[in-house]
């Protein structure tokens, strides 16, 4: 998975990983944090993406803009290079990712299926439906979220 | 630098390291992180997960 994609900086406790957008909107710090969670199924980690901003209290994410930088293939390289990261610092993890938005998560879908080979020679990933099934990934269905893993070998 | 790790097929795959930034702001009490994280936990509470759903990924 040799792609182009954007130099990071991460954190002490490997949570949480910076980096910077550069495209036609001009340079936009992005942050990728693992939140973990749990629930009857499990423990997880959130995967939480977005843009960085600063005011008056200090920094936050913001959610509020779309960036539309171009370079949206970009961003899906660095963040996959960034779970992989993060799976070999906590080889265990479920990674939960969801869109915020049903065109986020096709775009998702999108960036998966074009490199879905790559993808399962290092991590098991499953869909989560519309009708809250969870199911091992399909190319052709829509998906309200992803349980990613990396394999063990 | 770079990393090594075992893939499939026993083939190695390289990749840089990632420098650690040790002034880096902890956001995990971010508004924003908090909002999604209560989002995702939300999905998967209605996801009617089989008992074995980790063997058939």
């Amino acid at each position: 998975m040799n792609l182009e994609r954007y130099e990071v900086i991460k954190s002490i406790d490997h949570f949480e990983y910076e980096f910077y957008s550069e495209g036609s909107k001009g340079r936009i710090r992005k942050l990728v944090r693992f939140q973990p969670f749990s629930n009857d199924a499990g423990e997880f980690f959130n995967l939480v993406f977005g843009d960085l901003d600063e005011d008056e209290a200090g920094m936050f994410i913001d959610d509020s803009v779309i960036s539309n930088n171009e370079d949206a293939d970009k961003i899906l390289a660095t963040i996959a290079h960034i779970a992989l990261h993060f799976t070999n610092m906590f080889p265990n993890a479920e990674i939960y990712a969801e869109g915020s938005t049903a065109s986020r998560n096709r775009l998702y879908r999108m960036a998966i299926n074009r490199r879905l080979k790559d993808i399962k020679k290092l991590f098991t990933i499953c869909g989560v439906t519309e009708d809250n099934e969870i199911e091992p990934f399909i190319r052709i269905k829509n998906y309200i979220g992803f349980v990613v893993k990396r394999k063990s070998y | 630098m770079k990393d090594k790790i075992k893939g499939h097929r026993e083939e190695e795959i390289q990749f840089d390291s990632i420098k650690v930034d040790p002034t880096m702001k902890d956001h995990s009490n971010d508004p924003y992180v908090i909002k999604k994280t209560e989002a995702a936990k939300r999905t998967l509470d209605k996801v009617k997960f089989p008992p074995n759903w980790r063997n058939r990924k």
